[in-house]
């Protein structure tokens, strides 16, 4: 089924490949259409839950999710589809794969909601959950400032390009960034102390990610800072430029878009690692899900805090990915 | 320049607070007029969270030992194992939650007198194993680093072999054994059964009760803390003028038994003094 037999005199066109029939048949409208009826058809026709034995229903199901995806690919792939089309097919997708799960899982539907989704258990409760997010955001926006510190610090350390300072400055990454938090602020809250140093919970839990994700933000800086080229420093530094200045005026303003996407990736991180700091007794949002899980003994409020920490996370992303192209633009 | 300016600002802003927040700590309750008490906030009917509030039968104790002694109480909620690594550490006063005195634990920390005869059992579903002989080969829970955990390890000759799973709390424990995760919950008697009262419909009982693991419970406190003598003091005159009563019968709904440490003086403990267990 190859066309090259519609080469005409000219040769250039020998290699040129156009879609073969059966391609340009299953794209025509009129073909979508009485595909997509015939599948509404099949899915009136699926039988119910108890209907019928196992084995014909799961063939019968099995074929029906083949069917609905390929025909739903065909429209998603076409680049001649207007969007519009594509979005409508991509929601009639989702739902019918909702339904499908929802009607032939044998899930306990009341019962999950009952148990996660128990909204009324919540009345009265949800200042506690904020409570404990704004010790979250406590957490996490000083130790954002002291990650971007020390970060940025060790990140210039290293553009000395001292053997003695790299030595130990990559002692301090790879020793931070193998360690887990939580080992970290316990050590710092509870074995201190015999060293007559005392932390608080809060404190703790600052330090623990600032030297932590500091090592992570100290990888990107240096990424970002290595993405100059070489010949843009040594242009300046011929031009009279000192160290400080070239750092500050010619490396750092380059360096800094590059650096913004895996940085907020780690700053994301860490303000969801600020849960663990209810080991060190810290009374974080996280924390406070789980005091109200016992005393209602339902795992509702847990999916509030979840609810809670995307409502945060997703606007500072989106945010921090407009504030990038604006420095980007500039 | 001027938003590098700003930015040095914050930063400073930031390193300042975070020193601010570290000095926080209050050094010693017997100069301060507060108390800094550690617990697992998780642990009805002892201490548990509600209304942003803690509350339970240790916490109306601790509650009238401060306003009689004239202290204020600060709370800070911790998984079990860590409150008591917490209060030899010195980062709070007083580790409080369903703490049963034990030999190893003495060692390390001044428990105050007792104020409650506390057992264990293993909490089953109402359709689960109906004897200690049917544990072998099937899944438990218990508390990480609790004595109920170390009952689940010894027993291990005895009925085993069977799994062991530790929890950071027994909450969880007590909802996977409703689930159908776990086949039985090693947890204080009165905490099961203040569970079970609550949650009628769980499908969960208590009857398999372990005589030969029993303590009394107390508040631990730093070794050497003068504090404990000055909590026994007021405990005792607790125990005497009924107080302790009406707390038992709040949480439990009954009298305490005529001979139990609720009611009754034993004690007191001298440092490096055996604690008497049953």
């Amino acid at each position: 089924m190859n066309s090259t037999h519609e080469i005409t005199g000219d040769q250039t066109h020998r290699f040129v490949r156009t879609h073969p029939m059966w391609f340009k048949v299953i794209r025509r409208p009129a073909f979508v259409w009485a595909t997509f009826v015939l599948l509404v058809l099949y899915a009136i026709l699926l039988p119910g839950r108890e209907a019928a034995a196992p084995a014909v229903m799961i063939v019968s199901i099995s074929l029906f999710l083949l069917l609905i995806l390929t025909w739903s690919a065909n429209v998603l792939a076409d680049r001649n589809q207007s969007e519009a089309v594509k979005m409508i097919v991509a929601l009639l997708l989702i739902g019918v794969l909702g339904w499908l799960f929802y009607n032939y899982s044998g899930a306990q539907w009341d019962k999950v909601a009952d148990f996660f989704f128990n909204w009324e258990k919540l009345e009265g409760s949800w200042w506690i959950l904020f409570r404990g997010l704004g010790v979250t955001l406590l957490l996490a926006a000083i130790s954002a400032a002291g990650t971007v510190l020390i970060g940025l610090v060790v990140a210039i350390l290293r553009q000395f390009k001292s053997d003695t300072l790299n030595f130990f400055l990559k002692i301090y990454i790879d020793v931070f960034r193998s360690v887990p938090m939580i080992v970290v602020m316990v050590v710092l809250f509870f074995a201190l102390p015999y060293a007559g140093i005392s932390f608080g919970s809060i404190l703790s839990t600052i330090v623990a990610l600032s030297i932590g994700y500091g090592a992570y933000a100290a990888e990107s800086f240096r990424a970002g800072i290595e993405s100059v080229h070489s010949g843009q420093i040594e242009a300046a530094r011929s031009l009279g430029l000192s160290r400080w200045q070239t750092i500050r005026m010619i490396v750092l303003p380059q360096a800094i878009p590059v650096v913004i996407p895996p940085l907020t990736g780690n700053l994301v991180a860490m303000l969801k690692e600020t849960a663990v700091a209810s080991v060190v007794a810290a009374p974080e949002l996280l924390k406070r899900a789980r005091e109200l899980y016992t005393s209602k003994t339902n795992p509702t409020p847990l999916i509030a805090a979840a609810i809670i920490y995307l409502i945060v996370l997703v606007p500072l992303v989106r945010i921090v990915n407009m504030l990038e192209k604006r420095v980007k633009l500039k | 320049m001027k938003k590098r300016g700003i930015l040095l600002l914050v930063l400073l802003i930031a390193v300042s607070l975070t020193v601010y927040a570290g000095g926080q700590k209050d050094d010693g309750a017997e100069k301060a007029k507060k108390i800094v008490v550690g617990v697992n906030s998780e642990n009805p009917p002892w201490i548990f969270a509600q209304d942003g509030k803690m509350t339970g039968f240790e916490s109306d104790l601790l509650e009238e030992f401060a306003k009689r002694a004239g202290y204020e109480i600060e709370y800070k909620g911790a998984p079990f194992s860590t409150v008591l690594t917490g209060v030899q550490s010195g980062q709070w006063d007083i580790a409080m939650s369903s703490i049963w005195i034990k030999e190893e634990r003495a060692a390390v920390m001044d428990f105050a007198d007792p104020y409650y005869d506390s057992g264990i059992g293993l909490m089953t579903r109402a359709d689960g194993i109906r004897s200690f002989e049917e544990m072998e080969g099937k899944t438990f829970g218990s508390d990480t680093g609790s004595l109920n955990e170390a009952w689940l390890l010894e027993a291990q000759d005895q009925y085993g072999p069977y799994n062991i799973k530790s929890y950071d709390y027994w909450v969880d424990a007590a909802l996977d054994l409703e689930a159908g995760r776990i086949d039985g919950v090693v947890v204080d008697d009165p905490i099961a059964l203040y569970y079970i009262k609550n949650h009628p419909d769980s499908g969960l009982v208590m009857d398999l009760y372990i005589p030969t693991f029993k303590a009394g419970q107390a508040l631990a406190f730093q070794k050497g803390s003068p504090l404990r003598d000055e909590f026994n003091k007021y405990q005792n005159e607790m125990k005497k003028d009924g107080t302790m009563a009406e707390i038992h019968k709040k949480w439990f709904g009954v009298d305490p038994p005529a001979d139990s440490s609720t009611i009754n003086v034993i004690g007191p403990y001298m440092p490096n003094e055996k604690p008497a267990i049953k």
